[in-house]
């Protein structure tokens, strides 16, 4: 056996020596009662703030945590739907302003008629005025027109009439000599 | 060597009070230091060989539990190692701050009597100085595993290191240590001349 295996056997015996010595040592039970105190005194510097901290805090604070989330939501998806809505209702808008029925203002009543009443039922009839016939003093190319929508009750009569908007421009283009629709 | 030691079976027990204490359970920090002030203690003591170093150690130790139970991690080992470690970062600290406490005279004789009783051995009294000098890494792990008898997985976990490096320090550790005996039984001439009270001074 060398004498480095004998020294570390002797270590290893010594080791558990001192080892079982100190299973011996005890601490000493005078310090537990000023540990209790200390113990006490720092629990009851904690539980003021504690107490404090939350049985008051704790439903307010679920009660505006709560509302706050909500809130947040809210608002989010709502400048979410108007962020999202705005441009393609733009862009719907635009992309089917041709394709809407042109005759977009109101139905005036006709001189003379009868007025419009909600229990008949009446028909839409597109008519196209020769400008010069609406006002005979106006000069202008005799093919200005101007398209416009009669309200047609069950005896054939009409009771109002609208013009197109669009035909403004028309009127305008025919005007400068330049017929054609756009 | 306790590698597969397992956790004593009362160590749920021990988790138990310990929560219970960290929430302000009197009765339960009080069955809790019953149960591992010896410990705690004796850790300081092996590590520190000062009785009043010991004994504030361990106080300090338990009265950390209220801010610091929180830390303890079942599966990284026992409540006892957890505590052990505790006591490991006061001792360490304690030492930082007056690094006269090897050695020093401050607890005087007379203070040594219950140390005296269980090192009257002087070959105990010689190895247990020279486990002080120690470098620190080294002397942690020696005291850990060989005399706190935690597992070198516990060691591991209070070390913040590897399971492979407790061992190769542990083994380490005893190298010196075999050497340093080697060395002052040659100065004193095969005779351990340290009296019990040079232990505890």
């Amino acid at each position: 056996m060398s004498e480095d295996n004998r020294d570390d056997l002797a270590l290893t015996a010594e080791l558990a020596s001192l080892r079982a010595a100190l299973r011996d040592v005890r601490a000493p039970a005078s310090a537990e009662a000023a540990l209790l105190a200390a113990y006490r005194a720092r629990l009851g510097a904690r539980a003021p703030l504690s107490a404090a901290a939350r049985r008051p805090l704790r439903p307010f604070a679920l009660v505006a945590v709560a509302l706050l989330v909500a809130v947040t939501a809210l608002v989010a998806l709502r400048a979410d739907r108007a962020e999202r809505g705005a441009a393609p209702a733009a862009d719907r808008a635009a992309a089917a302003a041709p394709a809407l029925p042109r005759a977009s203002g109101a139905f005036r009543p006709l001189a003379f008629a009868r007025g419009v009443s909600a229990t008949e039922s009446y028909s839409v009839v597109r008519v196209r005025i020769q400008v010069p016939t609406l006002a005979p003093g106006v000069g202008g190319p005799a093919v200005a027109a101007i398209e416009a929508d009669l309200l047609v009750g069950e005896d054939g009569l009409a009771r109002a009439i609208r013009f197109d908007e669009a035909d403004t421009l028309f009127v305008s283009n025919a005007a400068n000599g330049n017929g054609e629709r756009r | 060597m306790r590698d597969s030691t397992p956790p004593p079976p009362d160590d749920s027990r021990d988790a138990a009070l310990l929560a219970a204490a960290a929430a302000g359970v009197e009765a339960a920090f009080v069955e809790l230091y019953g149960r591992r002030r010896d410990d705690v203690y004796r850790f300081a003591y092996a590590l520190t060989r000062s009785r009043s170093c010991a004994q504030d150690a361990t106080q300090d130790v338990f009265l950390s539990v209220l801010e610091n139970a929180g830390r303890f991690d079942p599966a990284k080992g026992s409540v006892r190692a957890w505590l052990v470690g505790c006591a490991r970062h006061i001792v360490i600290d304690r030492l930082r701050r007056d690094s006269r406490r090897t050695g020093e005279a401050s607890d005087g004789a007379g203070a040594c009597d219950n140390e005296q009783r269980v090192l009257t051995d002087q070959r105990l009294a010689r190895l247990h100085a020279a486990i002080a000098r120690l470098p620190p890494e080294y002397r942690d792990a020696l005291v850990l595993c060989e005399l706190a008898e935690l597992t070198y997985a516990e060691a591991a976990a209070v070390l913040d290191c590897p399971l492979g490096t407790v061992r190769s320090r542990l083994h380490r550790a005893r190298s010196l240590l075999a050497a340093a005996l080697r060395k002052t039984e040659t100065e004193l001439g095969g005779e351990a001349a340290l009296k019990p009270t040079e232990v505890c001074s």
